[in-house]
């Protein structure tokens, strides 16, 4: 895969920087956060989203001015249901969206138990977004706007309300979120940074360290 | 808690040790309903990896309580059929003889905290201090390696679950020999550069080492030892404490393995060199539960609905078959289940072998002049041995400046009298905290129907080779058509703006 | 990709495959015909510019777009300095993708090293953290190499960083080449030699000397280790001096142990500048001649030749060595013998042992190095001719130093030689004898026999006089049973040797007709 990501064409403007971030998803069962993922991935919505999206997770880019900013998006497959979300979850999430559904006073309740959750698990410079969904459902509101903002302003979160149906504030919450980051370039690249992920091996085999050859 | 569990499903698991959650995400890959169950609040088991706050609880918690048995009559109400009843058990069982204790001071009063003096010593260390970091340690109850090249790494990279964990080298691999730590010299360029071995054993070393990365089926070369033990060999053909290096750090063997069994396992040894750096062993960060719990996220993924904290009670069978779990005053059903051996029902449960474990947290390395991060280091006497390994702060299990130490063997209070002290002398590591207990392995020992699948709890060995082996056993018996990890279809990938390359016109032209 | 099901190829899909290829071809061909379009109407603009980086990007060796593109951006050298600026980083972005599809593209890296010497402001710094990561990639990329040190004599960095680079590299795979030979040009000049007699100062020369051979031990069959070891062992040079001088037809010869240049009036014969001369002056006696003779920087002998003698200073091949590289020396000897009681066939042990005998003790050794030769004859093969060549030099070297150097009559029959060394000092002998030896070739080193009237190579096995010098002296040369067998070298041989009067050829496969043909030439010889 990564001798075909393929670089920007040498003749246009010299090359963005590009970096890597590992984004995870919070919210009650049902509040759209698989269907926020697929808007943002793939620009679609279904009205009866399967609880999974069936992959390890997606990726997506967002062009700053200098910098391409590529998300690796974490969902949590249904595990947040029976509070049985493995810590692995966490490890090394740079970002996260915490969704609550507008609609739903106590998805509200509970996004604020995730933030905590957030706060207590992962690391300690995450940014954090929260995310009111359903938007387009305004008559049948049961949380106030301002509520919401007050309560992420009081936290330091980033704060939307956004409908995955319609698309609105989607790409812009993630937009949000991608410039809120640090974009060191040390970041970046798969992963932490600090340990190595696997490959299929014969590709990086070097005979010359292994002991006869 | 809510019980809005479906009831039925083609697979219940009961435990989310390392057997049943690879089992979980390999039966759920075929398109199998999942449900994955575990009575802690954690993922793991005895596999689990947990805080320092959680691994405290978790040794107090103690030794096998065994459980009150409800008796069968208190499940009759669950179902019309004839059924019968068997409570499962507590995995505490497995554990005994454990025994932890601080060897620091309960607090510091906040004024002598202030001259700052990091790098003195370790009466620096309070108890609260370094549980006010808790969350910085990732204890591991059952620490394994994988072997670069070995059957979980396959898995891993087949499944993609390797998409969810990162590793780092095991970079120290040591001995202590003649009242010493040293270095193992593995590979070609270890040998080349390690100043400890004069020109001439290079060139022995090398030329043992060669012959067993060379070894077939064929090789004459070990078939005049077919009787004799692997320690044999090596003396016949290097110094003793080359033979010793090979013998206990490279085959991981003692003075009895056959030569053969020595040969092959150290190549394999060997073959692991080279493909993730200068090292045939690989650590996840945050512990070995990361890759138990990727499995499990890939289960989940292929909705397999998870839930801890979740206890089943008895298990239900009808006639010769496995029927269902009674859990939380309903019946849940399956056409398989599998279960960890610890939660065997005592009918089928039997204790099996057991080995001395401790876990120690330290204030200085055993081996300071190694590379940072993870240390194997073997401890062979003459009648039994241990294994140590010690983790640094770049493993994310424990906060820079201190370490962990696993050790397994059961003579591993000789090991700790050698390598570490209670304080007072300076120039070992000193040992903070103690964790230390026997751990038993249980076995299933009566007849299970045959759709009850039982699965071991950690073994001693180092790497997880039987634990995959098992798995796949067990995934066999039930998608007896399906391949292990069969790839999946490819993801439709984005469309490539690449220009097209003329490579082969070139050659033509 | 991993995880992904793997394709059967069909017969369809063969057929697409084959489309693509056959687009793809098309796609090639027309971006060549484009391109060529455009360089012969001299448009040389950006368009020009993306058709060949595109061709490039999977094609990096096609070294005629290189040039063109070179050629358009040197017509860019008007353009704004941030405009330039951003064109050249491009284009070092273009060789950078050129090199991930093939990192061993020597037109590539030339391109790459072009645009640092006409970048205004090039980042060399970044240039060799390239290297070190690639060489990370690959530490055997020999061009990568190259590259490096075309960096590092721009950006001067310290030969010692460079050194302790080397070291790195070769901790961690010592089957390096490129590691070993860049070492050994770094190494003089940050450990010179006072003495001039080793390539590096003492202390380091035991120091790598040990390094060495801890490669050498770990993997003998490793020929880069072994040739580094040849290069720190080297034979050190042979003190310079004269080392014959005599009179002969009213000049003088002055022989010297290796090449020199002289002042006038000496002029070097057969352009060797091994062996000079000069015509006696005037005032100068045939009786007893003296002369103060100055070779190089402060280098001055002071020479007196007795009438129809010569004045010779006995050949010494081995300089001294100092105790603590003999100590040394004898060490590795000593893992060598250890090293072969466990290898017997290594070849690059054998031949490293006989090396080192050579330089500690050569006669006490010569068995041993005899016997070694033929071990290594025996198990290498292929590399026979060499191993005979070091076996005539070291019995040639050993009956040079045994010689008579006043002597006129030198023998040096017998010997199994099957190249000739050192010749220089047989300038002074008028008859020498190298008959009953395997010369096959190497003649050309006869030149050197100034003085040289009779000349036996009978028994030898010559089957041709190619390249057989002119003799000034030459009056009498047998060539009894050699394995000539056409007149045709040996009639030039005869038009070059004018002063020849006796020539032997007997035992020969020389037909009558020849052997007719070459006594008509003779003839021409005698008057």
């Amino acid at each position: 895969m990564a001798n075909k990501a393929g670089p920007q064409r040498p003749n246009g403007t010299a090359q963005a920087k590009i970096c890597q971030f590992k984004l995870v998803l919070l919210g009650e069962s049902a509040v759209g956060k698989s269907s926020l993922v697929l808007r943002f991935v793939k620009g679609q919505f279904h009205e009866y989203q399967e609880s999974t999206i069936g992959a390890a997770f997606l990726t997506q880019t967002v062009c700053l001015d200098d910098t391409t900013v590529k998300f690796e998006i974490w969902d949590t497959a249904g595990q947040e249901r029976y509070h049985s979300l493995a810590p692995m979850y966490y490890r090394g999430a740079q970002a996260a969206i915490v969704v609550y559904d507008v609609t739903n006073q106590d998805t509200f309740g509970r996004a604020k138990t995730w933030v905590k959750e957030l706060q207590r698990q992962a690391s300690p410079n995450i940014v954090i977004a929260l995310a009111g969904n359903k938007a387009d459902l305004a008559n049948k509101r049961c949380v106030e706007y301002e509520e919401a903002q007050a309560y992420a302003e009081e936290n330091g979160l980033l704060f939307m309300e956004t409908s995955a149906k319609t698309g609105t504030n989607v790409n812009e919450i993630f937009l949000a979120i991608a410039k809120k980051l640090p974009k060191s370039e040390t970041i970046g690249g798969s992963g932490s940074g600090q340990g190595r992920r696997l490959v299929e091996s014969d590709t990086t085999a070097k005979t010359s360290t292994s002991c006869c050859k | 808690m809510s019980d809005d569990l479906p009831s039925t499903y083609d697979v219940i698991i009961l435990g989310t040790g390392m057997v049943e959650s690879i089992v979980a995400a390999a039966v759920a890959r075929t398109g199998k309903k999942v449900l994955h169950l575990d009575p802690n609040t954690y993922y793991g088991q005895l596999w689990a990896t947990l805080s320092l706050d959680s691994f405290e609880l978790w040794a107090k918690t103690g030794t096998s309580n065994t459980k009150t048995l409800k008796g069968e009559d208190s499940f009759k109400s669950l179902s019309d059929k004839a059924l019968k009843y068997y409570e499962t058990q507590d995995e505490r069982d497995c554990i005994s003889d454990l025994t932890f204790n601080w060897n620091i001071v309960e607090d510091i009063p906040e004024s002598e905290e202030e001259p700052k003096e990091e790098n003195a010593s370790g009466n620096e260390y309070s108890i609260k201090k370094i549980r006010d970091v808790s969350r910085k340690f990732n204890i591991d109850l059952a620490p394994k390696l994988l072997f670069a090249k070995g059957p979980m790494v396959e898995i891993l990279i087949k499944s993609q679950v390797s998409k969810y964990v990162e590793f780092l080298n095991v970079n120290n691999i040591l001995i202590y020999i003649d009242d010493a730590i040293e270095r193992v010299p593995c590979s070609k360029s270890d040998v080349f550069s390690s100043k400890s071995v004069n020109v001439v054993d290079k060139r022995l070393l090398m030329k043992v080492l060669t012959s067993i990365q060379s070894y077939t089926e064929e090789s004459p070369f070990f078939q005049e030892y077919e009787n004799k033990t692997f320690l044999d060999y090596l003396k016949a053909n290097l110094p003793e404490k080359f033979a010793n290096f090979i013998l206990y750090s490279i085959a991981a063997g003692d003075q009895n393995t056959p030569c053969l069994e020595g040969v092959q396992k150290a190549k394999k040894f060997l073959s692991c060199l080279g493909y993730y750096g200068n090292s045939p062993f690989l650590w996840p960060l945050y512990g070995s539960s990361e890759l138990l719990q990727g499995f499990c996220r890939q289960c989940a993924v292929f909705s397999g609905i998870y839930c801890l904290n979740r206890e089943v009670e008895a298990i239900a069978v009808e006639g010769d078959k496995y029927y269902g779990c009674a859990s939380n005053g309903i019946l849940l059903q399956s056409e398989h289940l599998v279960v960890s051996n610890s939660l065997l029902p005592q009918q089928f449960r039997g204790t099996g072998p057991s080995v001395k474990r401790a876990v120690l947290i330290t204030d200085k390395s055993i081996f300071p002049e190694g590379k940072e991060g993870v240390s194997l280091l073997q401890y062979p006497t003459d009648d039994s041995a241990a294994t140590i390994l010690e983790l640094s702060g770049n493993t994310c299990s424990v906060p820079k400046g201190l370490f962990i130490v696993q050790i397994v063997g059961n003579c591993l209070e000789e090991a700790i009298k050698n390598l570490f002290s209670e304080g007072g002398d300076d120039s070992k590591p000193k040992i903070l905290y103690s964790l230390r207990f026997t751990l038993h392995q249980m076995e299933c020992t009566g007849k299970l129907p045959e759709n009850i699948h039982a699965c071991p709890g950690p073994d001693f060995a180092t790497d997880f080779d039987a634990e995959i082996r098992k798995a796949e056993e067990i995934f066999k018996k039930i998608c007896p058509e399906e391949e292990f990890f069969a790839p999946l279809p490819p993801e439709p990938e984005p469309p490539s703006d690449e220009p097209d390359s003329p490579e082969e016109a070139t050659n033509d032209a | 990709m991993h995880g992904k099901a793997k394709v059967n190829t069909t017969l369809e899909e063969k057929e697409k495959k084959k489309k693509e290829r056959d687009l793809k071809m098309k796609a090639y061909r027309l971006s060549m015909n484009k391109i060529f379009h455009k360089r012969k109407n001299g448009e040389y603009d950006e368009e020009a510019m993306e058709l060949i980086s595109d061709v490039l990007v999977s094609n990096p060796d096609i070294y005629t777009l290189w040039n063109i593109r070179k050629e358009i951006l040197l017509t860019f050298k008007d353009k704004s300095h941030d405009d330039l600026a951003c064109i050249l980083s491009n284009e070092m972005h273009l060789t950078e993708i050129c090199l991930r599809e093939n990192p061993k593209s020597y037109a590539a890296w030339y391109h790459r090293l072009w645009l640092l010497d006409n970048m205004p402001y090039p980042d060399l710094e970044k240039e060799l953290f390239l290297c070190t990561k690639y060489l990370k990639l690959d530490e055997r990329n020999f061009h990568c190499w190259d590259y490096r040190r075309a960096v590092v004599a721009r950006l001067q960095v310290a030969p010692s960083e460079e050194l302790d680079y080397t070291t790195v590299k070769i901790e961690e795979n010592f089957s390096n080449y490129s590691s070993w030979h860049y070492r050994s040009k770094l190494l003089p000049s940050v450990f010179p030699d006072p003495s001039g007699l080793r390539p590096v100062d003492e202390p380091s020369h035991l120091k790598e000397l040990e390094l060495v051979q801890a490669a050498c031990f770990t993997d003998p069959s490793d020929s880069s280790s072994w040739f580094y070891l040849r290069w720190l062992l080297g034979r050190p040079t042979t003190n310079l001096g004269a080392v014959q001088a005599f009179l002969t037809n009213g000049k003088i010869v002055c022989v010297f142990s290796r090449c020199v240049c002289l002042p006038q009036p000496w002029i070097p014969y057969e352009k060797s500048r091994i062996i000079w001369t000069r015509p006696l002056h005037d005032e100068e006696s045939e009786d007893e001649i003296s002369f103060t003779i100055e070779y190089g920087q402060g280098l001055v002998e002071n020479i007196t030749i007795d009438r129809g003698k010569v004045w010779s200073v006995r050949p010494a091949f081995d300089p001294t060595v100092s105790p603590a590289l003999m100590s040394v020396l004898c060490s590795t000897l000593d893992s060598s013998n250890q090293l072969l009681d466990l290898e017997p066939e290594s070849k690059w042990t054998l031949l490293t042992s006989i090396v080192l005998m050579q330089a500690i003790d050569k006669k006490l050794y010569k068995s041993k190095i005899l016997e070694r030769l033929d071990l290594l004859i025996k198990y290498d093969q292929c590399r026979k001719n060499y191993y005979n060549d070091i076996r005539s030099k070291f019995i040639m070297e050993e009956a040079l130093e045994e010689l008579d150097m006043a002597s006129e009559e030198v023998i040096l029959s017998r010997l199994s030689l099957t190249s000739l060394h050192h010749t220089h000092y047989l300038a002074f002998a008028s008859v020498i004898d190298l008959s009953n030896n395997n010369l096959k070739r190497s003649l050309q080193l006869l030149s050197v026999l100034i003085n040289c009237k009779e000349l036996i190579l009978d028994a030898n096995a010559l089957e041709t006089l190619e390249g057989f010098p002119a003799l000034p002296s030459l009056k009498k040369l047998s060539l009894c049973g050699n394995n000539l067998a056409s007149s045709e070298t040996i009639i030039p041989f005869l038009k070059n040797n004018r002063m020849l009067q006796e020539l032997n050829l007997e035992g020969n496969k020389l037909s009558p007709s020849q052997v007719e043909s070459i006594k008509k030439e003779l003839g021409l010889c005698e008057k």
